[in-house]
């Protein structure tokens, strides 16, 4: 036989009436199974809670990093454009090097100059910038690619010939500059050669 | 938060990639800090102690003997590489350890904390010693290598192939930058099993790019009748080919533009030429020949023929050429995989291997979609949108909606399913009624119609008067009834009618307008008709019967033109009256409301048709 127990519960209506106690009467069993179910819904109830609470912190991250992507997306829109721009700006850069043997030319080649600045100050406006390095400039990797080196007695790793210009949109590398190095003869030789080996 | 995130790296030859599974399950690509998702694999020393490592080493490369690439080729062995600035030799576990950390390094800074763990790729021939090494090389890295899987298996990952249910062969074709690795797996169960690989590791895209260099270099020499082969000038022929080679892979043919490439007697040459695709295949033919005999043997060796092939997936940058996407349907006869990005498949696969062993994967909680837009007629007969196809449920969504005429009593909501801008066209699924609106001109009580999903897909629509309090509501569950045929079939029938559903919307939308402006005309004459001034009077009354007139006439034309002048007009009575213009939206309503409503203001479930 289970033990009853009493378990009495006053139920107060107001102030006047006398209060009425009324008793329950259930089997420990059952109380501690009740307990027991009670103690698991609260658990599952933290673990939805908590569940909830991760769900709502992820979505919240997950907006954080979409509005940051979102702002870089903004901030570099003009990327892709500048990348498929930069053959012309090339072969503007080429083709004012070249000295001009007549009047005529001289007057074409300034023509083209006129409208070389006209497209790279409108570049400007759009936050880009042009790396130019000079002959003699220390190579810098940051900024420069070296696509080949040219025979030198004086100092190494500087820039001997510019092949290409870089350009920048605010903070972001769009291309690195293109250059011709200074090397020594002999013994660079035989190092690349080491160095091909690993590929 | 946080569930453990595992970095997922593809280490490869010439370029590396790493990303990771986002808490909403999908694999993030890593940019690098210079903004590409592809890193060089390459390490170099300064005799100051500066390491470099990336990009920045790919470009000093040739001015610094102490540049290291391709180490991935001396895997396993004991080779050790020799860095003259700093006279100390280097095992390829240490060089490899030095792009792994570097890609450590900025995945954190993306990531925002620290990340311990990683799974890394290797081709599916590496043998024990290689493998070995790269998980050494990890752990040289700060890196917790969970597991190392093969190249063709991450692949497999990529394409969602692990969630298959069926057992399959596959075949994987890798051609990268330098390397063509072609595998067969086994598929069966959750495991991958390499059954046999074939390749060229001297075979890549810079030999297709090299092919049109040389075409470029011939086709001024004999144009010009001069050899320009100087260093400038290789550099331009090896740009513009790649530069070319990348555009036919999507034209059929391509404009070579060089100016300025050199000089002669007439002053400086400038070349241009159109490659067409037919003729840059012909120039590369034995390139392709090249890649058939992996395939072949790889096949061979499996003991497999075509039929056998269940998927056949395309990884690497140069499998973009149409040329290789032909030879490999040619051979396989099956039409190839290639929806993931190629360069990033095998890092996308080692992400997602990452997060089933993390327990990610198991964790996720799949959502549902609604299939079809959900919404409800409005004045008109348009379809008025609450909750757009493809919205992730649970979902609840509200709008405000008045009514379309003076004193209605009661608001009918039809509540449809579909893409088509007029409501008839799309499917009814049930519908209701909110009485009790009290009296009030057109467009002023306010009806608030919520949609809600639950996470079972059930639709609960209610509509509640905001000044009354009084609630309609109805439960539909017949909503997710369609088959996909039928999804797929509503969905292409907004697609092919839409020029036609766009124009019916557009003169529905039109009439409503020239119906609320007439309106709102009369309004103000009937109450300030006095005191407006005659000839704007006349004119108004005049454009509003050649409006009346054309409405009942159907006359889009004469609407369009004029509706304009009716806005103003509209505009001008309400000035006249103090009163601001009338709202915009209406709900569709039935003016002949027979039904006695109770009056309480708690919800009930109204009488309705549940429409299947």
């Amino acid at each position: 036989m289970s033990e009853e127990i009493k378990e009495n519960v006053e139920i107060k209506n107001d102030e006047d009436t006398s209060a009425c106690k009324k008793e329950k009467k259930i089997s420990i069993s059952k109380y501690e199974a009740l307990k027991e179910e009670n103690a698991k819904l609260l658990k599952a109830v933290d673990d939805w809670k908590n569940k909830y609470y991760l769900s709502y912190a992820d979505m919240d991250n997950l907006r954080k990093s979409i509005e940051k992507d979102h702002r870089e997306a903004l901030k570099y829109r003009a990327s892709g454009f500048i990348e498929k721009l930069l053959p012309a700006l090339d072969s503007f850069n080429l083709a004012l090097k070249a000295e001009p043997k007549t009047e005529e030319m001289k007057n074409f080649l300034q023509g083209f100059s006129f409208i070389y600045t006209n497209l790279i100050n409108v570049l400007k406006d759009e936050g880009v910038s042009e790396l130019e390095p000079k002959i003699g400039d220390k190579f810098d990797e940051r900024f420069m690619h070296a696509i080949d080196t040219i025979e030198s007695d004086g100092e190494e790793n500087l820039v001997a010939k510019v092949y290409a210009n870089g350009y920048k949109l605010h903070d972001r590398l769009i291309r690195t500059a293109m250059v011709y190095v200074t090397k020594h003869k002999q013994e660079e030789t035989d190092k690349n050669e080491e160095n091909k080996e690993n590929n | 938060m946080a569930k453990e995130i595992i970095l997922g790296i593809d280490l490869g030859t010439t370029n590396s990639v790493v990303s990771y599974l986002q808490a909403d399950g999908k694999v993030k690509v890593i940019p690098n800090p210079e903004g590409t998702m592809t890193t060089p694999s390459v390490v170099a020393f300064k005799a100051n102690g500066e390491e470099i490592v990336g990009n920045a080493a790919k470009r000093q490369a040739i001015t610094n003997p102490d540049t290291v690439s391709s180490i991935k080729r001396k895997m396993g062995t004991s080779e050790k590489v020799h860095v003259g600035c700093l006279n100390k030799d280097f095992t390829p576990q240490e060089i490899s350890a030095k792009v792994l950390a570097y890609m450590k390094s900025y995945a954190e800074k993306n990531i925002g904390h620290k990340v311990d763990k990683a799974v890394i790729t290797v081709p599916a021939y590496f043998n024990d010693a290689q493998r070995q090494a790269t998980k050494d090389a990890g752990k040289i890295a700060g890196l917790d290598v969970v597991r190392i899987i093969n190249e063709p298996t991450a692949a497999a990952l990529a394409y969602g192939l692990e969630n298959s249910q069926k057992s399959e062969t596959i075949l994987v074709f890798d051609l990268g930058g330098g390397t063509l690795d072609v595998s067969i797996l086994d598929i069966g169960d959750g495991t991958f099993e390499v059954v046999a690989t074939s390749g060229d590791n001297r075979l890549g895209g810079d030999d297709w790019d090299n092919a049109i260099a040389k075409w470029i270099h011939d086709q001024i020499k004999a144009q010009f009748n001069i050899d320009i082969n100087d260093k400038m000038a290789q550099q331009r022929y090896k740009d513009a080919a790649e530069k070319a080679k990348i555009e036919l892979s999507s034209s059929v043919e391509t404009t070579i533009s060089l100016p300025f490439i050199g000089m002669n007697a007439n002053g400086p040459i400038n070349f241009e030429a159109t490659l067409t695709r037919a003729k840059f295949e012909e120039l590369t033919k034995d390139l392709l020949y090249r890649c058939e005999g992996p395939i072949q043997k790889a096949m061979a060796d499996a003991k497999i023929t075509p039929d056998d092939l269940g998927e056949v997936l395309l990884i690497g940058g140069s499998i973009r050429m149409p040329a290789v996407q032909e030879l490999v349907k040619r051979y396989t006869r099956k039409t190839p995989n290639l929806s993931v990005n190629p360069d990033e498949a095998v890092s996308i696969g080692a992400a997602i291997q990452g997060g089933i062993v993390s327990g990610d994967v198991k964790d996720v909680v799949l959502l549902d979609v609604t299939p079809l837009t959900l919404g409800i007629e409005t004045m008109g007969g348009v379809m008025t949108p609450l909750i757009n196809r493809n919205t992730t449920i649970p979902t609840t969504k509200s709008q405000i909606f008045s009514t379309a005429a003076d004193n209605q009593p009661a608001v009918d909501i039809m509540v449809y399913q579909g893409e088509r801008p007029m409501a008839r066209d799309n499917k009814l699924l049930g519908h209701f009624q909110l009485n009790g609106i009290k009296p009030a001109r057109r467009g002023e009580p306010r009806i608030e119609v919520t949609f809600s999903i639950d996470v079972n897909g059930i639709v609960k629509v209610s509509a509640k008067d905001l000044d009354t309090n009084k609630e309609q509501e109805i439960t539909i569950t017949g909503s997710n009834g369609l088959s996909k045929e039928d999804i797929d079939r509503m969905v292409r029938e907004a697609e092919e009618n839409k020029e036609a559903d766009d124009k019916r919307k557009e003169e529905a939308e039109l009439r409503n307008k020239a119906e609320q402006y007439i309106n709102s005309i009369d309004q103000g004459l009937a109450e300030k008709g006095d005191s407006i001034d005659q000839n704007q009077k006349d004119q108004t009354i005049k454009l509003r019967d050649e409006l009346k007139e054309a409405l009942d006439k159907n006359d889009m034309d004469t609407l369009r033109s004029k509706i304009s002048d009716l806005e103003r007009a509209a505009e001008y009575m309400a000035q006249a009256q103090g009163n601001p213009s009338a709202s915009q939206t209406t709900t569709n309503t039935s003016d002949n409301s027979n039904q006695n409503t109770e009056a309480k203001d708690d919800v009930i479930d109204a009488d309705f048709t549940d429409k299947k």
